[in-house]
């Protein structure tokens, strides 16, 4: 719904051509007379007025998260095989899944993909189920360093089960930067002045910019402020540094691709996205640290599929389904017994021989953004404030 | 020809291209071999139709479409007909009146409906599904429905239906035989209309629909990630279907102007 | 004679019924939750004038700029809407149904289509730039087709000229020749007879055109964030920010109901200018 900037770390629609590394996707084996029926019996159900009919026999499970994800836990036709029909709602911001699950979403809703981030908001919104680990057995294969992350509820129970992980580091290109950045002000370098990067993405930049413009160490916690700080220094660069400001790192990848910007905060597969006839990208974790995102999958409460979805919940911590998505959309995996099935550009892009050690330089996953005041430290709404002061900027 | 003239063509002219260039220069990356959107062209091939047809999504949004939009052609058409029959017999003023009140929906800006239902269907407790996306179309295609019928009706001569009734038709038998057949190809044009605006409705869609997507927010979807020739395709394919209404509609109604 | 009118109602009451429902209803309430307040991402019921003042404070700049774009838009199209539809209605002779067909088939679709295709066509590796440099005629992409409030006028200007021709060229029609004629031969210059006879016999449909293009362009919140750049804080792109971003439906029912109050304030005074303007001189 929106996309304002609307991106978060996953979009992906991996380009299947440019890297060649996407080929094998996996559709569904529907063919164009199959379809032909299907379009007709549609105008005859549409024509009698009845919504949505659904004449097939696997059970449809409503799904609300980044494309991609989808295809990735549909490894070998997994979905089908299991009697299982994904109806998939893509989204742009993790938002966008609170507010569907509010407007009566709860109750129809299966499965949706927050960020580990937002999951206090999440909660508050009481929209999430809590997961009984018994019906998981995968859990176990789970990195020990992400699990300590996840954000147990009251009560001991996990309410979303950690899936796709990566980062947002300082890119550049490596061509006119020979000496790799080792700080976020590069962004307010006199040298690179005009041919800076932005792109529309809350999480992102609320999370790497307090780091720059304060001293915080935490950047979730911050106080008014630094949040003032913070926005200053954003607008310092929109009005001032940037080439341009775009809604999605697809677009900023085709930015760096034709040398209009030099340097930019960028979601790691930017700059496979680039191409191969781009200049050389390079990607530094600047001494303040940077973003790293956990997306999860999580149950809505009252879901109508809930054996289903702890089947499918299972699933995507297996191997496979790990490795699957991983190379389709770039993104990390957080199930080691992943590593040895992926791709060599996926298994490329992280640190997996020392994962503790990378979150250690990255200082994330930081704490979730809080719903409510914690003394001086402000709220997710509060901060959204912020961000609008920098829109409107 | 003089300068003035010529001025005037010029304008003419650039107009026309304006208003078309965007729409064949859509039509032409459908069959582009790049997944780039530039000149030069590298070459032609189908491959973007292949890619978009090949993914399951893209047809259950085209589903979903085909759901919506048959059901709100017809329900649009049946209610905007007979409010257009009722009110070409009332008193003109009155008429008129009500007319401008029923078209209010057009007047305001998509999102402030889209937003404002949201909030109404959640208030009263509504899930939300393609059966709001379908109330909430019916808002804002029943007017033109309204309209183009109703301009029909404004010339249609009652005498014969009267006659019918004195001859001892029931009303229901009456309009049947004698006034449908006489106003059917309005009609038609009119759920044509109606159909081309549901259809491509974006934002009133994504804010009622909930879950699932309809080929604009399926669109939508695919770019905010950026450019490529699948998104051409699916651009092409709403494009292609409102125009072919329009014209079809065009026809029938007469309509010009 | 009872009965009938009570067939006519029936006839007309669905119709009714829907646009109460799906229009009104849903308007009233929209308009109350205004005054509510948010807390824990529910509203709650309240009296309160916070969030129009939230929007007059926090939002000026926003709401000031929204409608410079929009006022751009709706002038610019207005004036090509009626330039355009006076060329087919007495320049072109019979080729004019054809141009206004041409240019009347996408009336009823393509919104998104077209927000998308001119994001491909002003794009820094997009079709304008590649044409100009495979024709020579510039060296490096010029960079500044997109993403600035330029890209947002001529995106939307496109979209609403359909839109707008229609009322315009409709009035035309209504024209007469006669009276033109005889303007002429009596000696009245080109822009007399325009300003003096077409004008005045125009200046419904030319209001409905400019309110029809404006209302629109100030409610849009799709064109600004893909086409606009750093430029996207137009007042649609903020209240839809409200609902999906901040959960708080009242300030973006404030938001809505201020930028619709402010526009049909701003059509209000279009339509006296235009009528003082257009008043028939002696």
């Amino acid at each position: 719904m929106n996309g304002k900037r609307p991106i978060s770390p996953l979009r992906t629609e991996v380009r299947v051509s440019e890297t060649g590394l996407v080929r094998s996707r996996h559709y569904l084996p529907l063919t164009r007379r199959e379809f032909g029926l299907g379009a007709a019996a549609a105008v005859g159900a549409a024509a009698v007025g009845l919504p949505g009919t659904n004449a097939s026999a696997a059970t449809g499970v409503n799904f609300m998260g980044w494309q991609g994800y989808d295809d990735g836990i549909n490894v070998d036709n997994w979905l089908e095989k299991n009697g299982i029909e994904l109806k998939p709602t893509y989204i742009g911001t993790n938002e966008e899944i609170i507010a569907a699950a509010s407007a009566g979403g709860v109750g129809t809703m299966d499965i949706a993909t927050p960020a580990e981030i937002y999951l206090p908001v999440y909660r508050a919104a009481g929209i999430l189920e809590p997961l009984d680990l018994d019906r998981i057995p995968n859990y176990a294969g789970i990195y020990p360093e992400i699990k300590d992350f996840m954000p147990i509820d009251e009560g001991n129970t996990v309410i979303g089960l950690p899936f796709v992980w990566g980062d947002v580091p300082l890119m550049y290109n490596a061509e006119v930067i020979q000496e790799p950045p080792d700080s976020w002000h590069a962004l307010t370098d006199e040298r690179y002045k005009g041919r800076v990067g932005m792109v529309y993405d809350v999480m992102g930049i609320m999370v790497h910019s307090p780091l720059a413009a304060t001293s915080t160490k935490t950047p979730t916690r911050i106080t008014q402020e630094e949040l003032d700080q913070t926005i200053a220094w954003l607008i310092k660069i929109k009005k001032e540094y940037a080439r341009t400001v775009v809604p999605s790192y697809g677009e900023l990848a085709a930015l760096f691709a034709n040398g209009e910007v030099v340097i930019a905060p960028a979601w790691t597969p930017t700059a496979a996205w680039a191409g191969e006839d781009a200049p050389k990208l390079d990607w530094v974790i600047p001494k303040e640290g940077a973003l790293v995102f956990v997306d999860i999958f999580s149950m809505i409460r009252d879901a109508p599929h809930k054996d289903l979805n702890y089947k499918i919940l299972n699933h995507t911590l297996s191997p496979e389904a790990q490795a699957n998505t991983a190379n389709l959309n770039l993104t990390a995996v957080t199930v080691e017994d992943a590593v040895p099935l992926l791709d060599e550009l996926p298994r490329s892009l992280y640190h997996y021989e020392d994962i503790a050690g990378w979150f250690e330089k990255t200082g994330g996953p930081y704490p979730p953004w809080s719903t409510e005041q914690e003394g001086d430290f402000l709220n997710y709404d509060q901060i959204l404030q912020g961000w609008e002061r920098f829109l409107q900027a | 020809m003089n300068a003035r003239a010529t001025l005037w063509h010029v304008f003419g002219w650039g107009t026309v291209v304006f208003m078309l260039s965007p729409l064949l220069i859509l039509v032409l990356f459908c069959f582009s071999k790049s997944s780039l959107i530039s000149f030069p062209l590298t070459g032609f091939s189908l491959i973007w139709f292949e890619t978009l047809f090949a993914r399951g999504a893209f047809w259950t949004a085209f589903e979903n479409s085909l759901t919506v939009t048959g059901t709100v052609g017809v329900v649009s058409t049946v209610i905007g007909t007979m409010a257009a029959m009722g009110l070409s017999r009332m008193r003109r003023r009155f008429a008129s009146v009500n007319i401008a009140a029923l078209t209010l929906p057009v007047m305001l800006p998509p999102l402030v409906l889209g937003v404002a239902l949201l909030t109404y269907y959640a208030g009263v407790g509504m899930k939300l599904g393609l059966h709001t996306v379908i109330l909430s179309h019916l808002v804002f295609t029943q007017p033109f429905v309204i309209l183009i019928v109703h301009a029909r009706m404004a010339n249609f001569d009652y005498a014969i239906v009267n006659s019918a009734r004195d001859l001892g038709a029931t009303p229901f038998r009456a309009f049947s035989s004698i006034t449908l057949p006489i106003v059917r190809p309005t009609v038609i044009g009119a759920a044509l209309v109606a159909m081309a605006l549901s259809i491509d409705d974006f934002i009133i869609t994504i804010f009622t629909i909930g879950g699932g997507n309809t080929l604009p927010t399926f669109l939508w979807g695919m770019l905010r990630k950026g450019v490529n020739p699948s998104v051409n395709i699916v651009g092409l394919i709403l494009l292609t279907v409102t125009i072919c209404a329009s014209l079809i509609a065009l026809r029938l109604t007469r309509y010009r102007g | 004679m009872i009965r009938l009118l009570r067939a006519r109602g029936l006839l007309v009451a669905p119709s009714w019924t829907a646009f109460l429902l799906i229009f009104v209803a849903p308007l009233v309430y929209f308009f109350v939750v205004s005054f509510w307040r948010v807390s824990a991402f529910k509203m709650r019921p309240d009296a309160s004038l916070a969030n129009y003042i939230q929007t007059v404070t926090d939002y000026n700049a926003s709401i000031l700029f929204t409608f410079l774009v929009a006022l751009t838009i709706a002038v610019l199209v207005t004036v090509v809407a009626f330039g355009f539809s006076f060329y087919i209605r007495f320049k072109v002779g019979r080729f004019g149904d054809t141009f206004l067909f041409i240019v009347l088939i996408t009336l009823f679709g393509g919104y998104l289509t077209k927000i998308y295709v001119w994001k491909t066509i002003l794009g820094e590796n997009g079709v304008l730039n590649s044409a100009l440099l495979s024709l020579g005629l510039i060296r490096d992409p010029i960079t500044v087709f997109l993403y600035n409030p330029a890209a947002v006028v001529i995106t939307l200007g496109h979209y609403t000229l359909p839109l707008a021709i229609l009322p315009i060229y409709g009035a035309l029609r209504g024209v007469e020749d006669t009276p033109l004629r005889c303007a002429q031969d009596l000696g009245a210059s080109h822009w007399r007879v325009v300003r003096d006879i077409i004008l005045p016999q125009c200046r419904i449909g030319i209001l409905f055109a400019f309110t029809l293009t404006y209302l629109f362009a100030a409610g849009d919140y799709v064109t600004p964030q893909l086409v606009g750049g750093p430029y996207t804080s137009m007042i649609g792109v903020l209240i839809q920010l409200q609902f999906g971003f901040r959960f708080n439906a009242p300030l973006g029912s404030a938001l809505a109901f201020t930028m619709i109050a402010i526009a049909l304030l701003t059509v209000g005074i279009v339509a006296f200018a235009l009528r003082e303007w257009l008043r028939p001189r002696g």
